[in-house]
C-alpha cells in the first residue's frame, strides 16, 4: 500500500511539472509581480498596516483634495467618497495587501479602521 | 441580497476581472475599470431591467477572466501570452469521438431515416 502511495505521488509531480514546462511564460509572469520584500512575511504589524492603508487611501485619484488621512477616517463621511468609490478603494486595498475580501465582510467596511482591523483578522495578507 | 449590494458586487467581480486580464498592461486596465464605471453610472444597454444589466457585468467579468490572453511581443514574431489559471484551456478529444452517420444507423433516404432520433 506505502508503495502505490508513492508511485502516486511521483505521478503528481510529473503531470505537475508537465503542466509548468508547458506554460512557462505564465509562471515568469506571475512571480515578476510579486515584490520580494514582501513575500514572506506573517503576522503583520497593526502600526504597518495602518500606514499602508492610508497610503493606498491616499494615492487613490478622488482623494487628493482631502491629504488628511488617518486611522479613524471614514471613507463616506470625511472623504466624500460614494459606493463605486468605496467599491474602487477596497479591491486597491485587496491588491495592496494580495487578498480577497468576501463580499459581505467588504459590504461592511467603511472606514480606514474598519479596513486595517480585517487585514489584521486575516491571516493570508502580507 | 438587495440590487444595490448585488450590483456593486458585481462591480466588485468586474474590477478583479480586469486585474486577472490586464495585469501587465496598466494601461488597458486603468480603461477597462473607466468603461467599467462609466457602465455603472450611465448603462450602454438602458432598456435591461436591473438585475439584467447585472448579469451583464457578470458575463463580460467572467469572459475577462476566462477568455482573454493577452500576448506581448518579445522578438521579430514570437509573443509571450499571459496564460493564467483561470484561462479557459479546452482540449481537442471531443472532435476524436466518432459521430452516428446516417448509415451506421440503417440507412438514408426514403423512411430509411426513422431511426435517426433513436
Amino acid at each position: 500500500m506505502f508503495s502505490s502511495l508513492l508511485r502516486g505521488s511521483t505521478i503528481a509531480l510529473r503531470t505537475a511539472s508537465a503542466r509548468s514546462a508547458l506554460r512557462p511564460v505564465a509562471a515568469i509572469s506571475r512571480t515578476s509581480l510579486v515584490s520580494p520584500l514582501r513575500a514572506y512575511s506573517t503576522g503583520l504589524n497593526r502600526d504597518d498596516i495602518s500606514a499602508r492603508v492610508i497610503d493606498v487611501v491616499k494615492a487613490f485619484d478622488k482623494t487628493t483634495a482631502s491629504a488628511q488621512v488617518t486611522a479613524d477616517t471614514h471613507f463616506a463621511k470625511d472623504l466624500g467618497l460614494d459606493s463605486l468609490d468605496t467599491v474602487e478603494l477596497l479591491v486597491a486595498i485587496e491588491e495592496e495587501f494580495d487578498v480577497e475580501i468576501p463580499d459581505k465582510v467588504a459590504d461592511e467596511i467603511k472606514s480606514v479602521a474598519e479596513a486595517v482591523q480585517y487585514i489584521a483578522s486575516n491571516p493570508e495578507a502580507n | 441580497m438587495s440590487t444595490r449590494n448585488s450590483a456593486l458586487a458585481a462591480y466588485r467581480n468586474g474590477l478583479r476581472a480586469t486585474r486577472v486580464a490586464f495585469s501587465q498592461d496598466t494601461r488597458v486596465l486603468l480603461a477597462a475599470r473607466s468603461q467599467m464605471r462609466n457602465g455603472m453610472i450611465n448603462p450602454s444597454n438602458p432598456e435591461l431591467s436591473p438585475q439584467e444589466q447585472i448579469n451583464h457585468l457578470n458575463e463580460v467579468a467572467q469572459f475577462l477572466r476566462r477568455n482573454i490572453v493577452q500576448g506581448k511581443r518579445l522578438e521579430g514574431d514570437k509573443y509571450a501570452l499571459n496564460i493564467h489559471d483561470e484561462t479557459e484551456l479546452g482540449d481537442n478529444e471531443s472532435v476524436k469521438k466518432a459521430k452516428a452517420t446516417l448509415v451506421a444507423k440503417g440507412g438514408g433516404c426514403c423512411g430509411g431515416g426513422q431511426k435517426l432520433y433513436e
